[in-house]
């Protein structure tokens, strides 16, 4: 059987995710064996010319947002040439935090401008920039996901055991896919593809891999990180910090709320949520310890910034209210 | 008529990039582009302040921890020494791991990655560039281990909270981190002898190095009077020899170095503000840089005896400092690299690193924040302002990538000008251009 050709491309983002594709369980130098990587500017110095020249893609792995128009651009040039096109990472999946730049609603410069250089001729033109930053499925269809910021290493292995028609035995399968939902487990067993739009993930929350003990109390004063709380493993959630798990897709196993940290969000919302800061304001509003009006309003001036914290990695494509309103621009 | 040749992306740039060559009079002129904005401002301002240190790992895992330090000011509190050594271990941590990813990638500018062969024993003849990188991955691979220990994530990092660290390492993580320590420091001594045998001691891959160099440029680096307290930490600036030509507490970095834009560059130029913006040109005297080989241009030894072995090394082959060389740059890499081995074995004693004590509450919130950290690529400098709850309201970062950004415009061109006497092929010219930025 022929290697798969793939293609590998960062827009918009910190590299990271491509990093994680040279550091899959450490052995990238085993990517030869399965797969001809064609197209990897980042690694093999691959320019868009060696692209172009190519014959069809079987994969494209999109990593970052879509800011720029050469992002737009190679984004319809990876989906025009690609039999399967995965976004990978936070940023493509969904946005990532480049997306919170959507928020602004004034810009002002970052920086303050010297004097100009003399130049005697034109200098070459920069990319335009776009007016909101995009996740790659609001730009071309997108086949796969492999969420988080950065995909852990394992997602990232299963979804390479799952496309390059590797065949090994099911002891062989990584934690990853033993992880992943039925339908790509078995996919990846039995050698075929998993099913179109498919997310390398879980589809619980995450506090359902959390290991955090959860009472099921109330709280009665929200916290900041930075403030004091238990250094046990009581839910954070319950200790009153805003704490995403709920309302994020399972599959990193809890790296965040493992170490002490509340859960961001990085692998986007759960198939059975609709919108990630609604169920934020429903799971945090239910557990007040208070009926009264007055207490309530003192728990609720202690949050701050919650568009920015609810859809810290995916304001562009899971916000609800954005996507309508964008719609309408 | 313009002529215009790209290297459209440009090569192991951590930010997406491009190399546009232009010859329109006989003269080309060689711009080296970063193709993405930032936006820092619009990312972070309204943002919880303590949210900072996760959001700017976007742009390299150190700015965590220089973001943990400016927290650290704001909320006016000096994180236990357990905290301070977790840092600091994670710091080396992303020293070791960055260094192993350019030389990584500086061997596989020799041999393509993606070959599969044996792997014989160091020290061996068999043993080529391949095994090398093979064995650099494998290692890079425990320094990640190592980061992931400390910082929760090895390339995004989370710890480290304003006053310390979000909790204390559990006995295995201890021993682990020891043993990952005592490996690399065995390795990087390989590491280091393979370069000597089969790079710096082969008369042309010295030259195509080693002709790559820039006129004398003053350099910036950070120093720590007193760990303790960062309170003290003064920028110092260096000439063109290395000396030190003055210095200045870190609140006065940005009232000493500015930004400036230029058309066809979304990252900005850091340079000298009482010099002003002479634009990017070997005259101007406003423009320096920062890193591994800035560092070691001003240091008289390095901190620990096997770095400042090799650093000896490096001034038998290439003559005392200071180097604007490409070559001297990747060979500061390599002093660097088994310099922050030998200083995780050093930390890696369990009464530095082992406790219950890990941060100090913060009881207010203050107004202002700042501070600086000598990261694997050089500078970082984060100051945020912020209001009564916390929320930023003003963010000026100064990275690494804008304090080089001149840098590698004008080693772009020097290597293009190389490229051009030598009467290089196309996919020659490029790799040496690809190769020259790598290291800065």
């Amino acid at each position: 059987m022929s290697k798969k050709k793939i293609a590998i491309y960062t827009a918009t983002g910190c590299r990271v995710c491509e990093n994680v594709i040279l550091d899959i369980h450490y052995q990238v130098n085993s990517l030869s064996r399965l797969f001809d990587i064609v197209f990897w500017p980042y690694v093999l110095g691959s320019q868009w010319n060696d692209f172009e020249k190519a014959p069809l893609m079987d994969i494209c792995f999109y990593a970052g947002a879509v800011s720029t128009e050469s992002d737009r651009e190679a984004a319809i040039r990876f989906r025009e040439k690609s039999q399967i096109l995965i976004a990978i990472g936070a940023c493509a999946s969904f946005g990532g935090m480049p997306g919170l730049v959507n928020l602004r609603t004034k810009a002002t410069p970052e920086t303050s401008a010297g004097e100009k250089a003399d130049l005697s001729e034109s200098p070459p033109p920069l990319p335009g920039v776009e007016h909101l930053v995009s996740a790659l499925s609001q730009v071309v269809d997108v086949d796969y996901d492999i969420p988080g910021c950065p995909p852990t290493q394992n997602l990232v292995w299963a979804a390479i055991q799952a496309f390059s028609g590797w065949k090994g035995s099911t002891s062989n399968l990584s934690y990853a896919s033993s992880r992943l939902p039925e339908p790509i487990s078995q996919a990846i067993v039995s050698g075929v593809f998993p099913p179109k739009k498919s997310t390398f993930a879980g589809e619980k929350a995450v506090c359902a891999s959390c290991s955090r003990l959860k009472e099921e109390k109330k709280f009665s004063n929200a916290k900041r990180p930075y403030e004091t709380y238990e250094s046990t493993g009581r839910c954070l959630l319950e200790q009153g910090l805003v704490c995403q798990g709920i309302a994020t897709r399972e599959g990193c196993g809890g790296i965040c709320t493992g170490v002490g940290l509340p859960c961001r969000g990085c692998f986007g919302k759960p198939p059975a949520v609709y919108d990630p800061g609604a169920k934020m304001v429903s799971a945090i509003s239910s557990t007040f310890d208070s009926e009264k009006a007055g207490e309530i309003k003192k728990i609720v001036e202690k949050f701050h910034d919650l568009t920015g914290t609810f859809y810290r990695y995916n304001l562009p494509s899971q916000c609800e209210l954005l996507r309508a309103l964008r719609g309408n621009l | 008529m313009t002529q215009t040749k790209t290297i459209d992306p440009v090569r192991w740039q951590a930010l997406p990039a491009r190399v546009a060559i232009l010859n329109s009079s006989g003269t080309p002129r060689v711009y080296y582009q970063v193709t993405v904005p930032l936006k820092i401002s619009a990312m972070c301002e309204g943002r919880p302040v303590e949210e900072i240190p996760r959001i700017l790992t976007i742009l390299s895992p150190a700015h965590h921890l220089v973001s943990a330090k400016a927290l650290d000011r704001l909320f006016d509190v000096t994180p236990p020494p357990l905290a301070i050594n977790m840092r600091e271990a994670l710091l080396q941590s992303q020293f070791l791991t960055g260094n192993f990813r350019k030389l990584y990638f500086l061997l596989t500018a020799f041999e393509n990655p993606f070959t599969d062969s044996a792997s014989p024993r160091r020290g061996t003849s068999q043993y080529t560039f391949s095994h090398i990188s093979k064995d650099i991955m494998r290692h890079r691979a425990l320094a990640q281990e190592s980061a992931i220990i400390l910082g929760g994530r090895h390339e995004h990092p989370l710890t480290s909270l304003p006053g310390g660290v979000s909790g204390y390492l559990k006995n295995n993580s201890y021993e682990r981190l020891e043993e990952i320590a005592g490996i690399l420091v065995q390795f990087v001594g390989d590491l280091a002898g393979f370069f000597r045998k089969n790079l710096w001691a082969s008369s042309k891959v010295m030259k195509k190095f080693s002709e790559i160099s820039l006129k004398p440029m003053a350099g910036v680096l950070l120093d720590i009077r007193n760990s303790e307290n960062p309170q003290d930490d003064e920028l110092v600036v260096t000439d063109s020899s290395g000396k030190e030509s003055r210095r200045f507490p870190v609140e006065k970095a940005l009232d000493n170095i500015d930004l400036a834009k230029e058309s066809w560059s979304y990252l900005p130029f850091a340079f000298f503000r009482d010099k002003g913006w002479q634009g990017v040109q070997l005259r101007a005297d406003s423009l320096f840089f920062t890193g591994p080989l800035a560092r070691m241009n001003h240091k008289k030894a390095m901190d620990t005896e096997r770095a400042e072995e090799e650093r000896c090394n490096m001034v038998e082959n290439l003559g005392p400092f200071p180097h604007f060389s490409v070559c001297a740059a990747f060979w500061a890499l390599i002093v660097e690299t088994i310099q922050s081995a030998e200083k995780m074995t050093r930390l890696c004693v369990r009464e530095k690193l082992t406790g219950p004590f890990t941060r100090q509450i913060p009881k207010n919130i203050g107004s202002e924040g700042f501070a600086a950290l000598e990261s694997p690529q050089g500078i970082i400098y984060h100051h945020y302002q912020v209001d009564s709850k916390g929320l930023v309201k003003n963010i000026r970062i100064l990275d690494t990538s804008m304090q080089n950004n001149a840098l590698r415009c004008l080693i772009a061109q020097k290597a293009y000008e190389v490229s051009m006497t030598g009467k290089d092929s196309w996919e020659k010219t490029k790799n040496r251009i690809e190769v020259s930025l790598l290291p800065f």
